[in-house]
């Protein structure tokens, strides 16, 4: 778990300090996702080599833990599956394969070698800076959304939907400064 | 599958609803604002709007691409030197599009293969929206939205996406000529894509390819007069000039038009039904005479009758013509005033065998309409003239005859301003098309 402090001029370079951005999203927004209230409780910063987004960790009121994907004003809420069957393997996939995930059907949309900038708040796992992934997007029917992660340890497949923002009625925002 | 390590876990149900919503754990962020850093290639003051999601930005002074990203803000590429070009819509200049705020945060132009051709587009911001571009190519305005929808192929030349089918309407190179601002990817002047463009007006579906991905967005035509007032505009629009691609029809909402038409023609036609249907034809006289080349009567004359309604009078002739023709001219002549009216009538017919078997072209009879004849006394003077030496004829004058031509007359009248109409269609549609790959063609 990392803790963000402040930047202060003696802290800068010790720590896995999260680059700033421009995100109204923050630990402790709360926001709906259908008839699911959900808090935001955590965030992890991924990057690759064309650019960066955020994971929120969002506790759901049905018990269920899941994340709030948010990148370039594309918002997208999925839950990690694990129902046990086969996952590809981490060279397997193409962008414009298919893949049955989760009772639904989806294309590969893209595939980029990312790695985790740093984390705030709180995780389900320990997410060191530095860890490297490949992280593959996939689409479907109707707003369905897909994203494998592929790591040493393990292959985690997570199933959700895209999202406007509206939709997700977010209180508890970030202030933005001009906005 | 081992569980995964939990930190501390809760659920919002245990929360407190009363204390405010903030994990002890993790401290409330600051507000979030733009940055500015000096440019490490000239030391003019360089400014970042969209934090966290521009990758690259443009120097305004020495127009170093500079990577955002970076910490040491590395400078990626210089870009175009010779030129500078003041965009339209200055950089920070914000502007309600589709009922949201957006901040212009980039600007690049972009040229086609032939180097001929160039455009405009502004990269537009909103933190909770993310990117829109605003393209500005001859005068024209589209507002673009960057899609995540994989847009589907279909038959002859069309694309769909999101439920809507689009025609191609170019393909081509398209390449990065200049650029100010920032954008969320490491653009380069030079930078090159095969670009499609499909189109569905007002909409424009474009596909842009290079080597590493593939890249959707749906353009939405943007009226000058939009782009102006949302963005405050002060200074001069540039010309709209030709048709754009995916410029609605000026006649395409014309379809009340082709309503009222249909209406009006139907009615028309049933008033003409109904006098056909209730005129009655009554013959006023028939007669017969023999006609010789050399006679010393050149003319003939029937006997008087009487036209009882104003109405189309037929003037019926019948020759038994073979292999040759007939023709009368005469005159109606109203014995109450002397006036008279001109008619010429003329029969011919043809016959035969040859190798397809028996044919035969015309007619022994023939007839012609003298229209709104007043009710009086009357009567023919004929005259006939022929090849022949001879030729016996009948002529019959029948009162009553429901006339066309009126109908005809009224119906052009009613047809001239949609057929107008069409043609102006005809002219903007071509305009549109020839711009495309498709020059030549319309879409009709």
């Amino acid at each position: 778990m990392v803790v963000r402090h402040d930047l202060n001029v003696e802290d800068f370079g010790k720590m896995a300090t999260l680059p700033a951005d421009m995100s109204p999203i923050q630990v402790g927004a709360m926001g709906r996702f259908g008839n699911l209230g959900f808090e935001v409780v955590g965030r992890l910063k991924i990057d690759w080599s064309d650019g960066s987004w955020n994971e929120w960790y969002c506790l759901f009121n049905d018990g269920r833990d899941g994340w709030l994907a948010e990148a370039q004003g594309e918002y997208m809420i999925s839950f990690q599956i694990r129902d046990g069957k086969k996952l590809p393997g981490r060279g397997e996939l193409r962008a414009g394969n298919p893949l049955n995930a989760g009772g639904k059907l989806f294309t590969v949309k893209d595939i980029k070698e990312v790695v985790c900038l740093g984390s705030e708040g709180e995780l389900p796992m320990k997410a060191p800076a530095g860890r490297k992934s490949t992280s593959v997007d996939l689409i479907g029917d109707a707003g369905d959304f897909a994203t494998l992660d592929f790591s040493e340890e393990e292959t985690r497949l997570y199933v959700g939907k895209y999202v406007p923002f509206e939709q997700l009625k977010l209180t508890g925002l970030r202030e933005l400064d001009g906005w | 599958m081992p569980p995964l390590p939990w930190a501390t876990k809760k659920t919002v149900a245990e929360a407190d609803p009363v204390t405010p919503a903030v994990t002890p754990s993790a401290p409330p962020r600051t507000k979030a604002a733009a940055l500015s850093f000096q440019c490490p290639s000239c030391g003019g003051s360089v400014q970042v709007r969209a934090v966290g999601s521009s990758i690259s930005v443009v120097c305004g002074s020495c127009a170093s691409v500079i990577d955002a990203k970076d910490p040491n803000h590395a400078v990626l590429s210089k870009a175009a030197v010779n030129m500078r070009i003041q965009p339209l819509i200055p950089l920070g200049t914000r502007g309600k599009l589709r009922g949201t705020l957006w901040e212009v945060i980039g600007f690049m132009q972009r040229v086609d293969g032939s180097g001929q051709y160039n455009w405009r587009e502004y990269l537009l911001f909103n933190p909770t929206q993310g990117f829109r571009w605003l393209l500005e190519s001859q005068g024209h305005w589209s507002y673009v939205i960057p899609l995540h929808e994989r847009p589907k192929k279909g038959s002859g030349n069309t694309a769909s996406v999101l439920g809507k089918s689009y025609r191609h309407f170019l393909t081509g190179q398209v390449s990065v000529q200049y650029v100010l601002g920032e954008f969320y990817w490491r653009v380069k002047v030079g930078d090159s894509v095969q670009a499609m463009d499909y189109v569905n007006p007002p909409e424009v579906l474009s596909i842009e390819r290079d080597k590493s991905e593939e890249t959707y967005s749906l353009g939405e035509y943007l009226l000058p007069q939009e782009v102006r007032s949302a963005f405050s505009i002060t200074a001069n629009m540039p010309a709209p000039i030709g048709v754009a691609p995916n410029q609605p029809s000026a006649f395409d909402g014309n379809s009340d038009l082709r309503g009222y038409w249909g209406a009006f023609a139907a009615i028309l036609f049933l008033i003409q039904l109904l006098s056909l249907m209730f005129s009655s034809s009554k013959v006023l006289d028939v007669s017969s005479f023999n006609w010789e080349k050399n006679a010393a009567t050149a003319s003939f004359s029937t006997p008087s009758f009487e036209v009882t309604k104003t109405s189309g009078l037929q003037i019926r002739l019948q020759a038994p013509v073979s292999n040759n023709w007939f023709e009368i001219s005469g005159d109606l002549v109203n014995e109450a005033d002397g006036d008279t009216e001109e008619f010429e009538l003329g029969v011919e017919y043809y016959s035969g065998y040859d190798s397809d078997g028996s044919w035969s072209e015309g007619s022994q009879q023939g007839s012609k309409v003298l229209s709104s004849i007043a009710p009086g006394k009357y009567h023919l003077n004929l005259q006939g003239s022929s090849e022949m030496e001879r030729m016996s004829f009948s002529v019959e004058t029948v009162q009553g005859t429901a006339l066309w031509s009126n109908f005809v007359l009224i119906f052009s009248l009613l047809s001239a301003y949609p057929a107008f109409m069409l043609w102006r269609r005809h002219v903007f549609e071509t305009a549109r098309w020839s711009g495309s790959d498709y020059a030549g063609g319309d879409d009709e």
